[in-house]
């Protein structure tokens, strides 16, 4: 395939082209409540091009990775970059990839049989609802099994082959009128063994029925401003879509509020806050990727450093505004969409506390674990919602809240950090990132006890 | 036109000849258009094709499903292989089904020609009208994001119960994000959207001001006090915070697999009665429009809530065959997943009163443009930030606010409607008014 688009890359008048073919099969299967609902697979192959002539971008694709329909994409692309207003755009020189890359796999998922991976989630989802009070579950895994070759004109030539395999348990129960719900997952980049890196489906289920049921007798909570203690999902979610989406230098550009902060104090001097293409501390981060999208080498990316902002996420584009080296961060979900900048795994650099002295430590404040859906402004203003609150008191576990939410301005909340314990992990593997087109993220850290608003009701 | 449909029925042949019981194939033809605006500037522009075809086979009552993004005959011995091979793995469930046909009525004005044949020039045009009139209507106005897309395409489907149906379709989309700026103060994000089965039909101009006019207008925001009252919610925060559970709690695939707070409530009352909800699959010129759904079933015009009575929940051919009745032509989605369930054009009966009239009887509360946050679609718990809100005084509105939040339950709140406005707002496929609510908790400070 690389020396296929090689052959044909070399015929494309521009001032800098790039082809990049991609292959996805996607294998999923679901059961709710007793019942099969999904058993599928989706297959598609298709080439983007994208091209700079005089400072304009065009960018197009074809289904399939036939010559003629190539050619028709580059011919596209070539008719959209003459319709935009030619201007001044370079792009910075960059570490490019050349050769195969592969990251670390244990025990490929291509060897476990959908039979295997059927009744696994069968009994997830049976095991779920065998639990008191549990009036429904429903229970998916799914794989990504993607293949990737990108040659672009001035000298990238990868092949890019991986596997991300997730699983996804939601319980729901219920008393009387009450109904809450719970869910966990886990999501890698790698194989089967490592999608159970930390836990087993059947532990991973536990814990979400463990959740509910504690949930269906819990309180809201009154809003304050108080004392949290994030676990690694709430560490990874903020780190993600709070801090790192104003670090996207794309974001820079339109003003977030990063914008001419680099080598200013933004957080408390505990935080190193880094994106990575590698997997670090643990492998298997499902976010992990070695090449990106332009065929520029990855790497870890320090983005907040002992508290002082460092560093943007960039592609070539805005590297060369900038003035500094592409981080690695372009990519693209489909051969369809375009490469733009995204995060890969986004973590706080875990301290030197154990979390039992964190928590002996904790006069009055929320463990707030189980991450929920939310958002965040430009402005790093965000507001998350939380499965499960529980109240620490001189160090001990007391009431469990439901119905929390937390908020703030991401820098404040960071700024407020006075502890970060030694246990690390990747939380959020089996998570996606929506910027007008998807990507597999992950995000994570240790355990972080700082300040924040939470939110509940009143009145 | 014809040839896709032949093509389809080539390939559900192909899996009745390796073993299927039922099978059926959904395909798609589209040219997409695209251009994206970003930092006051047009970002990309970009043209591609795009196909696709999925396979649904049953075989001894198992369910197997595959797609592919080529609709190259070559592809169509694995396509049915693997679709089979899932089908033997999956766990038998009598209900599944693949529906007969039924009769489609002819829909008019789906595919406008004009569209298919926009220059992607005139689309750059377009989006260049959208930004300059954002930035014309007040310099403090930034747009961080949005663009114009155009659509063009065809979709057929043929089963193995002798169903075959097509359609050509085409739709323009105009979407605008961002915020004001004054000094040091930025406004609260707002996104105004706006969407047309026809050239004719889309209007860039007013789209730009709407958005421009509310990021002016709460510039200067300030937090109030916190209380329990009167929340005005607009035909976006509509969306954004009362549908979720409301459409997650009347998917019948919910109601069957206890997902749903609403289960056993049809003919009852579960709402004021102010509310009436229906969906039309067949409205003239409504973005979902199509004669048909995912499943070839014919859409129609059907209550859903009808004056605060649960009239009926929306089905598929599988939920349906669960409860022996028919399908209500809800089967949605693409050709690369198997029919799930989705409103099509969603109307909420408008009311009697200006949105003025409703602010006007008013004593104390907020008015939300947007809202930000966390909506539980199974408990139908609610709480997040208002965006681009107003403090509402004795039937006035008073001041932009930041830092406010509010909190609820979907389910509670429908109780205790107070007004509906009489002017409805296209938001995506779904026609909203203003809705003011009562005793809803606010939190600000």
């Amino acid at each position: 395939m690389i020396s296929y688009l090689k052959e044909i890359l070399a015929h494309v008048p521009a001032d800098y082209a790039e082809l990049r073919y991609h292959e996805r099969r996607v294998n999923a299967v679901s059961v709710r409540k007793g019942e099969p609902e999904a058993a599928q697979t989706n297959h598609l192959t298709g080439v983007g091009v994208r091209l700079l002539d005089s400072g304009r971008w065009g960018f197009s694709s074809t289904p399939g990775s036939k010559r003629a329909d190539i050619m028709r994409a580059i011919g596209d692309a070539a008719t959209a970059a003459k319709a935009m207003s030619k201007r001044k755009k370079t792009l910075a020189k960059a570490k490019l990839a050349k050769g195969e890359f592969r990251p670390p796999v244990e025990d490929p998922v291509e060897n476990h049989p959908l039979e295997e991976k059927l009744g696994l989630v069968k009994e997830a989802e049976a095991k779920a609802r065998r639990s008191k009070k549990v009036v429904s579950a429903s229970s998916a895994y799914i794989e990504y099994l993607d293949k990737k070759a990108i040659v672009t004109s001035d000298g990238a030539a990868a092949l890019i082959t991986d596997a991300k395999p997730e699983f996804r348990i939601t319980v729901v129960a219920k008393e009387e009128t009450n109904m809450v719900t719970a869910s966990e997952s886990a999501g890698v980049t790698g194989g089967w063994k490592d999608l159970w890196r930390y836990g087993a489906a059947e532990e991973i289920v536990e814990k979400a029925v463990k959740r509910a049921q504690r949930l269906l007798s819990a309180e809201f909570p009154k809003g304050e401003r108080m004392k949290v203690i994030l676990s690694p999902e709430m560490v990874g979610l903020i780190a993600h879509e709070a801090i790192g989406h104003t670090v996207e230098a794309d974001f820079v550009l339109s003003g977030a509020i990063t914008k001419g902060k680099i080598g200013k104090r933004v957080a408390s001097e505990l935080v190193t806050l880094a994106d990575s293409g590698p997997s670090v501390h643990i492998p298997g981060a499902s976010g992990t990727l070695l090449v990106d999208d332009e065929g520029v080498m990855t790497e870890r990316t320090v983005v907040i450093e002992n508290g002082i902002l460092r560093s943007y996420l960039h592609n070539r584009e805005s590297a060369a505004s900038f003035g500094v080296a592409p981080t690695g961060n372009s990519r693209a979900f489909e051969y369809s969409d375009e490469p733009i900048i995204r995060m890969r795994n986004t973590y706080i650099e875990p301290g030197e506390m154990s979390l039992s002295e964190l928590l002996a430590s904790t006069d009055r404040a929320f463990l707030l674990e189980g991450a929920g859906g939310g958002q965040a402004d430009a402005n790093a203003e965000f507001m998350f919602g939380v499965q499960e609150a529980t109240l620490i008191e001189k160090g001990k576990r007391k009431k469990t809240f439901r119905g929390v939410t937390i908020s703030g301005n991401a820098f404040e909340v960071l700024q407020s950090v006075d502890a970060i314990t030694k246990e690390f992990r990747w939380a959020l593997g089996a998570g996606y990132c929506g910027k007008f087109q998807r990507a597999k993220v992950d995000a994570g850290g240790a355990y972080v006890r700082c300040e924040a608003i939470i939110g509940g009701r009143h009145g | 036109m014809a040839e896709l449909v032949d093509r389809l029925e080539e390939l559900v042949r192909c899996a009745l000849a390796k073993g299927a019981d039922q099978a059926e194939a959904f395909g798609q033809g589209f040219e997409d258009r695209e251009v994206w605006l970003e930092s006051n500037r047009i970002k990309t522009a970009k043209s591609h094709p795009g196909e696709g075809i999925g396979l649904r086979v049953i075989k001894n009552k198992r369910l197997g499903f595959a797609s592919d993004n080529n609709l190259d005959e070559a592809n169509f011995d694995e396509l049915c292989t693997k679709a089979l091979a899932l089908a033997s793995a999956n766990l038998t469930d009598k209900f599944q089904i693949i529906p007969e046909p039924r009769k489609l009525s002819a829909l008019k004005g789906l595919y406008d020609p004009k569209l298919a044949e926009l220059p992607l020039k005139e689309v750059i045009a377009m989006a260049k009208r959208l930004l300059k009139a954002a930035k014309d209507y007040d310099r403090r106005v930034t747009v961080d994001s949005g663009g114009v897309f155009v659509n063009t395409g065809e979709k057929a489907i043929f089963n193995s119960n002798g169903l075959a149906a097509s359609e050509q379709e085409s739709s323009i989309i105009a979407m605008i994000m961002g915020m004001a700026r004054d000094k040091n103060e930025v406004s609260s994000f707002d996104f105004q959207f706006d969407g047309s089965l026809r050239l004719t039909g889309i209007e860039i101009e007013s789209l730009a001001k709407r958005f421009a006019q509310n990021v002016i207008r709460s510039l200067g925001a300030k937090p109030v006090r916190s209380f329990t009252g009167t929340v005005l919610f607009s035909p976006h925060a509509v969306a954004e915070t009362l549908l979720g559970p409301i459409l997650s709690s009347i998917n019948a695939n919910n109601v069957q697999k206890g997902m749903s707070k609403l289960a056993g409530k049809t003919g009852k009352r579960i709402a004021s009665t102010k509310l009436t909800i229906q969906d039309d699959g067949l409205l003239a010129g409504g973005l979902s429009s199509s004669a048909f759904d995912r499943e070839g079933q014919p859409h129609r015009k059907l209550s859903i809530i009808k004056d605060g009575k649960l009239a009926t929940y929306l089905y598929n051919s599988y939920t349906a065959n669960r409860e022996g009745r028919t399908s209500t032509g809800h089967a949605a989605g693409n050709y690369s997943s198997l029919p799930g369930i989705s409103t099509t054009n969603l109307i909420l009966k408008p009311g009697d009163a200006t949105k003025a009239e409703l602010i006007r009887e008013i004593k104390e509360g907020i008015l939300v443009t947007r809202f930000s946050g966390n909506t539980n679609p199974v408990s139908g718990d609610f709480s997040g930030t208002v965006k681009g809100g107003f403090y509402i005084k004795n039937g006035k509105l008073a001041n932009p606010v930041t830092n406010t939040m509010i909190a609820g339950n979907v389910f509670d709140a429908i109780t205790t409607i107070s007004g509906i406005s009489k002017k409805l707002t296209k938001v995506y496929s779904y026609l909203l008014p203003y809705i003011a609510i009562e005793r809803v908790s606010v939190t600000s400070g």
